[in-house]
């Protein structure tokens, strides 16, 4: 059976000689709509009853004082007012936004840096490939719990091999101080994700171009800066867009490396006060909230980098034009 | 054209499946409340409400406890053959409770879950029976066989149960018997005041290549508010004015902070104990008082199934006076049963039957104490027990609940609490800043 019709439509008949084409036309359009609700059912159905359905209920229960013990009350706006007072909710996105904000760029350099490194003709390519990709594949609480041993302040691989070199390691979870670093630092070995993006728009760049500015004397570094850069300006939008709504969401790392916010909430990301207060302080309406605030900071971020791409993404089409 | 063959345009269907499931999102989104003094029904006559086979919930504890607990099951299923079938599960403690909740959010709470300080909040919400009617079919109310007066802080409208206790914990300062012979030293006993394991500890540590190989005492349980609590206690305060429904804090009361100055001190100005990342160096490498990286260790009675584990030969002795006095701490443990329990007089009589008839299996098996009198005392317990036990049950009678209780108290721990205790074990707060600090975060809390 085919959904799609390719024969021409007969002109309309007032006949009735013309009826009878017509009602069978319009059987026809309704079975192949028929045929694709039903196609697409599933994923609708998935995306309404998982997706949609609890984020409409997660709006409307943040204007609620929801327990999840008792029916929700309508608060109305208290909550949001509550987080405009909240000093924890202001000290949490700020650490969120400091987390983001050295987390984004330093996975796109390093992704960036690294991808070139294997774009290039070096023996165990895929090797390197893969393992460059492996962390990326792996469950966040695993790596949580890997990290959790290398940053032990005694024992741990890190402060050993510091120790080594001379330089007494810090109290890298325990010490509010070193416990966001530690974490951001932990985050840049997730960049195999970055990398591979890189990777595949690499192979997108015209080798001719290198190979002009070859002749004309350009070094490596300047065929970097002027040609892969821009060249893959629009794969850095991709990137630096999930980046933003990742690092805004993270939080099987935080919770297993620094549980309750870390050392003197030092690593209090949004995600974990908002789980904090969903399921310890069974305030449902109050995370509500929180995860709308983030929802609206992600949706402003994303804007803004939109607002800015005519600045440093290069377009062929409106070039071309 | 009929109504029926009426073509249903995208927006209509998109429409009405994003309000079905908005609507199907806001039903589910109601556990239901009720009274609170609601007492349970009372399982007469054989007659059985609910179904006949029961799930448990329970945090994992280890496998030792878990492994008695499946036991304690089977032994319940065998006692009740042809009338009722339990089957136990466990989940980790960072998801039971999440659990709990969204299972009475959905409307389908467990049949009966093991109890801590967060299910206060399922009484407050009017969603568990008084089960004072039930318990009084028993001989759980007998003050010569079960230790009554420690049940008042489970009354929580003041006059009645609801929750069904089963069980008791307390704290004991454990230590390592090897490390005091070798040392040369006596062992701990009830004469020990905090001045004599100030002046003992350091002759039990061990240091090599310049850091500390076995620390001659850990903070343990000192680490926490209700451990700090009970040095308060024994000056004659505390740190709310009464644990159930406090109405006040009293952080700032002198005497609770030199309490927390005494504990700051044995890490930073005596150095006799770990501090915070010497503790989670000992912790990650060997896990501490098993491993026989500490000597001595302020712990609670629930250690005791896993130090049983141990090779090093280790005993208790009641907790060290402070200024003097002694005042222990005690939880119980036991069941809370929902009023919407799908197996009512299962649950219930499963919860009973733990309390009265197995509190002798429960002496045998060495990991929870028996809160019946005549369990606890047995020989049962006994034998097979670390020196050192039976003289810690004795300060039971006087001892107070280690707990506090009111809905928001997780939010206290969390974020008053635990940040400024921390902050204060870093050397980073003097214990009268972290104390001012707790008081004015605590006493917001507690209004709202």
């Amino acid at each position: 059976m085919t959904l799609t019709r390719t024969e021409p439509v007969a002109a309309p008949s007032d006949g009735p000689r013309g009826e009878r084409p017509k009602r069978r036309r319009s059987r026809m359009t309704r079975n192949q709509a028929l045929w694709c609700y039903l196609f697409i059912a599933p994923a609708l159905l998935g995306l309404l009853l998982f997706s949609l359905g609890p984020m409409v209920a997660s709006f409307l229960l943040s204007f609620t004082s929801y327990d999840l013990l008792s029916a929700p009350q309508w608060v109305g706006l208290q909550n949001y007012v509550g987080l405009a007072e909240d000093t924890l909710f202001r000290k949490s996105l700020s650490i969120t936004l400091i987390y983001g904000v050295v987390s984004v760029p330093a996975t796109l350099l390093i992704g960036l840096l690294v991808a070139i490194l294997l774009n290039g003709k070096i023996p165990a390519m895929a090797f390197f490939r893969s393992a460059y990709y492996l962390p990326s594949v792996i469950s966040g609480v695993a790596v949580a719990m890997l990290w959790k041993w290398l940053y032990n302040g005694q024992y741990g691989l890190i402060n050993t091999v510091l120790g080594a070199l001379g330089i007494p390691g810090p109290a890298w979870l325990t010490d509010e101080h070193w416990a966001l670093r530690a974490l951001i630092f932990m985050s840049l070995w997730g960049f195999g994700g970055t990398m591979l993006i890189y990777l595949a728009g690499l192979q997108g760049v015209p080798k001719e171009l290198y190979e002009a500015a070859q002749v004309d004397g350009a070094s490596r570094f300047r065929q970097h800066l002027h040609i892969t850069v821009p060249m893959l300006s629009s794969v850095t939008l991709f990137n630096l867009i999930m980046g933003i709504i990742n690092s805004l969401q993270v939080f099987a790392e935080p919770f297993v490396l620094t549980p309750n916010g870390g050392p003197n909430q030092s690593t209090l990301l949004l995600s974990v006060y908002l789980y904090q207060n969903a399921f310890q302080y069974l305030k449902m309406g109050y995370a509500s909230a929180i995860a709308w605030v983030s929802f609206a900071i992600i949706v402003v971020f994303t804007l803004l980098v939109f607002r800015s791409t005519p600045m440093w993404v290069h377009n062929e089409t409106s070039e071309e034009r | 054209m009929t109504a029926l063959h009426r073509p249903i345009s995208r927006r209509t269907l998109l429409g009405g499946l994003a309000g079905g499931a908005v609507l199907a999102g806001a039903a589910g989104c109601s556990g239901g409340s009720g009274s609170q003094d609601q007492p349970a029904p009372v399982p007469t006559d054989g007659k059985v409400i609910g179904r006949t086979d029961l799930e448990i919930f329970a945090w994992s504890n280890g496998p030792t406890i878990d492994a008695n607990f499946k036991k304690r099951v089977d032994l319940f299923n065998q006692d009740h053959q042809g009338k009722f079938t339990a089957k136990i599960n466990f989940l980790p403690y960072d998801q039971y409770w999440q659990k709990v909740q969204l299972q009475y959010a959905a409307n389908k709470p467990f049949d009966i879950y093991y109890w801590d300080v967060q299910a206060y909040a399922h009484y407050k919400k009017g969603l568990v029976f008084d089960e004072q009617p039930v318990i009084d079919t028993t001989a759980m109310m007998d003050a010569a066989k079960y230790p009554t007066n420690l049940y008042d802080p489970w009354k929580f409208d003041g006059k009645n149960l609801y929750c069904i206790p089963e069980n008791i914990q307390s704290t004991a300062l454990f230590y390592n018997k090897d490390h005091f012979d070798e040392a040369g030293l006596d062992y701990p006993d009830a004469t020990w005041t905090w001045d004599k394991v100030v002046e003992v500890a350091p002759q039990l540590q061990k240091s090599s290549g310049g850091k500390v190989t076995r620390w001659g005492l850990d903070i343990g349980t000192l680490g926490i508010w209700w451990g700090i609590q009970t040095l308060a206690w024994a000056t004659g305060t505390a740190f709310v004015d009464k644990p159930l429904e406090p109405t006040a804090f009293q952080m700032t009361d002198p005497k609770v902070v030199e309490s927390m100055k005494f504990v700051q001190d044995l890490m930073w100005a005596q150095h006799i104990a770990p501090r915070p990342e010497e503790r989670a160096d000992v912790a990650a490498n060997n896990g501490g008082f098993a491993s026989g990286a500490y000597s001595m260790v302020p712990g609670a009675t629930w250690d005791i199934a896993s130090y049983n584990q141990m090779k090093a030969k280790w005993a208790m002795a009641p907790m060290p006076t402070y200024q003097g006095q002694r005042v222990a701490p005690y939880w119980l443990g036991g069941w809370v049963i929902p009023k919407k329990s799908g197996a009512l007089t299962a649950a219930q009589t499963f919860a009973l039957w733990s309390a009265t008839t197995f509190q002798k299996q429960m002496a045998k098996d060495h990991d929870w104490i028996p809160i019946e009198n005549a369990a606890r005392d047995s020989s049962d317990m006994l034998s097979g027990m670390p020196d050192g036990f039976a003289e810690t049950m004795k300060a039971l009678p006087q001892a107070r609940i280690g707990d506090i209780y009111t809905t928001n108290m997780q939010q206290i721990f969390n974020e008053v609490f635990g940040p400024n205790f921390d902050q204060m074990f870093n050397n980073k707060l003097t214990p009268q800043a972290a104390a001012q600090k707790m008081q004015d975060a605590a006493t917001k809390l507690i209004s709202n």
